[in-house]
């Protein structure tokens, strides 16, 4: 990635997901590059499958579509999946713990060790450097974690946020980010509004599982069912999803 | 007829998809992350892979 990227290849990340999703997958993916929203865009190019790669070159013509699997691809795409704070890490054992801890996601226990670490007088020169780098990145990790849960209590996907909020309560467990999200969740559980926002979503959920949209024999039922929620539901963010994915339907037709 | 599709897979041209070569359509961002650009035009004069993806 950082030798293409050197080269000057730009990899986009795009998707026609919701805004809420999307923040979540940049939070807890932490992708080196830049993601974008852009409902349609999937449909113009003609993808089949996701992931779909294609590459442009400088004058804005295709130069490879997915179907190739050229290998350079394939290393970038690769290169971009791995795990990213531990992507520059020696292989020397004082970092074995380090990277255990935050291969399960047990961040209280990645915070004390860079404390540990950190406050041992023989640690040599480069070693320190390389842990503090590390150390930032993972506060810069928390600091992001904070301000997302701020997002969180703005909605509209409540349910969504609900997931998150859960996730990062037991990431973060012992840590400031985990009470934070413990509070929110209170917060959600008591507010008569938003436990309806909830309702509403679980129940659209379990509407799309049942009618899958990508078979037109289930689409006629999904329309009547998705037509009767945003009725039931009215005033709800989930009712707006229904009502935009009815128009949908209808125009496919 | 199943020739013509084999040969057509085989040079990567699948129905519906654009074909390489063909100028790559424009697309609005309606937001980005990670200092990501923000229009399409920025991407003029670069070389660029697009990844349409999924986050389930």
């Amino acid at each position: 990635m950082e030798k293409f990227g050197k080269k000057g290849l730009v990899v986009v990340g795009v998707s026609d997901e919701a805004e809420s999703k999307l923040a979540d997958y940049v939070q807890e993916k932490e992708p080196r590059y830049p993601i974008i929203r852009a409902p349609g865009a999937m449909e113009k190019y003609g993808g089949k499958y996701y992931p779909s790669f294609f590459t442009i070159s400088p004058d804005g013509t295709i130069l490879s579509v997915p179907e190739e699997r050229i290998p350079p691809e394939k290393l970038i795409e690769d290169a971009l999946r791995k795990v990213v704070i531990l992507a520059d890490l020696p292989k020397d054992p004082l970092y074995a713990p380090l990277r255990r801890a935050y291969k399960k996601r047990k961040f209280k226990r990645v915070a004390d060790w860079f404390a540990k670490t950190l406050a041992n007088q023989n640690l040599d020169a480069q070693a320190r450097e390389l842990v503090e780098q590390q150390r930032d990145k993972f506060d810069a990790r928390r600091k992001r974690a904070l301000e997302r849960i701020g997002q969180l209590r703005e909605g509209p996907d409540y349910l969504a946020a609900r997931e998150t909020l859960r996730s990062l309560s037991k990431d973060y467990a012992g840590l400031p980010v985990a009470e934070r999200a413990k509070e929110l969740l209170a917060e959600f559980a008591r507010d008569p509004k938003i436990k309806k926002e909830i309702a509403a979503s679980m129940r659209l959920e379990k509407v799309f599982k049942r009618h899958d949209p990508n078979k037109a024999s289930h689409r006629k039922k999904l329309l009547r069912a998705l037509q009767s929620f945003r009725r039931k539901y009215d005033g709800t963010h989930a009712a707006e999803r229904a009502t935009k994915k009815v128009a949908a339907l209808i125009q496919q037709r | 007829m199943k020739t013509a599709l084999a040969a057509a897979l085989f040079a990567g041209v699948v129905p519906g998809q654009l074909a390489k070569g063909t100028k790559a359509p424009e697309f609005d961002f309606e937001k980005a992350w990670n200092d990501g650009p923000g229009k399409f035009a920025e991407l003029k004069g670069k070389v660029v892979l697009l990844e349409f993806f999924a986050t389930w």
